[in-house]
């Protein structure tokens, strides 16, 4: 069996069945063959193995040779290639934040750290697993014959006429959603904490100076704390939202809306079931009265702030013009 | 284009590579073949087989439907190059 044998073969075995593998090989062994007869009329003498050996390198790798007669020569060509990664980032963003969310909040109810380490390695590994499920399912879909000129995978039906107005709805920056997240999701914990097992040293140092002034707080605290966690965790899953879609800015804003009205209640509710420290008499109670009216003055500013960009929003949609970005 | 011009007249590969080479256009053949492949699927042009020079050799010739595309890109790169003449002469 000669070199060009040998060669032909490699090529044969790296065309898929499919292909008129015989036919392939037949026409390349020619072309290389006239190559070398080319080359041999004009030295005027036969080649040698090393010369023969270069031709064929010349023509290139078997595998890349036959790579070139197959239909679809990428993984993932330019088409899916966009909704490939937002599918990927949007699918990872979604279960590492449910995996990381569950973790700490399991960890701090059953007051064993371990477990949010173990949510860390199960996220990780999850990040392995969406990378190649999501891989797979795109290549098939770039192999799959194409259903009226659209792979499986990309939107054929969009309206160019439901496309967003210019700057109505502009993308939030992700560092901005992604520290709004990690601060309320920090903030998440410290509540959940504050509520039993105090692991957290904020936690302990409040329960030891009210320890310490030989004070306690009063369930009148119960519907300000249930309104915080629930503003705080609306907030967070927003910006989990907004972070994989930078374009829902209006959902962000709502959510920063729903989020201070709903602690608003939740504190006027606790003003009014005073008094919230006891003993009941002293300037603890006064501090707290302090705190809960500065933190509704703020809210309130907070919430205005949002219904505002919400309806400049809605306005400069409706107009078509563009706007700058409400606020970080 | 440039292979649809050259494959008026019947051809096989290797001659083919040398002909466009001659003209200036040099094509490789892990471009040329998979090229001549696909134009055959889309019914532009034949193969056959035949012995020449005791070797067996595909020959390929144009097809009416490839005669027709090869005149519609002809037009189309003369309307092209007479734009970008205009263009570069007013620049």
């Amino acid at each position: 069996m000669t070199m060009l044998d040998r060669y032909l073969y490699a090529v044969q075995s790296s065309l898929s069945k499919d292909q008129a593998a015989g036919d392939i090989v037949a026409e390349i062994g020619d072309d290389l063959q006239s190559q070398m007869e080319e080359r041999e009329v004009a030295l005027g003498r036969a080649l040698t193995d090393d010369e023969r050996a270069a031709l064929i390198k010349a023509y290139g790798h078997p595998r890349v040779v036959a790579a070139r007669y197959s239909s679809v020569q990428h993984l993932i060509g330019p088409e899916l290639l966009p909704f490939y990664w937002s599918t990927l980032r949007l699918v990872a963003t979604i279960v590492v934040a449910i995996e990381l969310i569950g973790g700490a909040v399991s960890s701090l109810v059953s007051h064993n750290g371990a477990l949010f380490f173990g949510a860390l390695a199960a996220a990780w590994n999850s990040l392995i697993w969406i990378f190649g499920i999501v891989t797979v399912v795109f290549a098939l879909s770039e192999r799959v014959p194409q259903r009226d000129g659209h792979h499986f995978g990309t939107p054929s039906r969009w309206d160019p006429r439901r496309l967003p107005a210019p700057g109505a709805c502009p993308p939030a920056p992700r560092s901005s959603t992604l520290a709004e997240f990690i601060a309320n999701f920090i903030a998440l914990l410290v509540l959940l904490d504050a509520a039993g097992p105090h692991h957290i040293p904020l936690d302990i140092l409040l329960a030891n100076a009210l320890a310490d002034m030989h004070a306690t707080l009063t369930p009148a605290w119960h519907a300000a704390y249930i309104g915080t966690v629930a503003g705080t965790a609306l907030v967070a899953i927003s910006a989990i939202a907004v972070f994989v879609q930078p374009h829902l800015t209006a959902l962000r804003e709502t959510a920063r809306a729903l989020a201070g009205a709903v602690v608003i209640v939740g504190i006027a509710f606790t003003l009014q079931a005073g008094p919230w420290v006891q003993p009941a008499d002293g300037a603890l109670n006064a501090g707290a009265l302090y705190a809960l009216v500065a933190a509704l003055v703020i809210l309130g500013i907070q919430v205005t702030m949002s219904v505002r960009a919400l309806l400049r929003n809605a306005i400069n949609q409706a107009a078509g013009t563009p706007q700058e970005i409400p606020r970080a | 284009m440039a292979v649809l011009s050259q494959l008026r007249s019947e051809r096989y590969g290797y001659t083919l590579r040398k002909a466009l080479q001659e003209a200036g256009l040099d094509i490789d053949e892990g471009t040329l073949y998979p090229l001549l492949r696909r134009l055959e699927t889309q019914g532009l042009l034949r193969s056959e087989w035949r012995e020449e020079n005791k070797r067996r050799k595909r020959f390929y010739r144009l097809l009416p439907a490839g005669e027709q595309i090869f005149e519609q890109l002809s037009d189309e790169l003369r309307r092209i190059n007479a734009s970008l003449d205009r263009i570069i002469a007013e620049a």
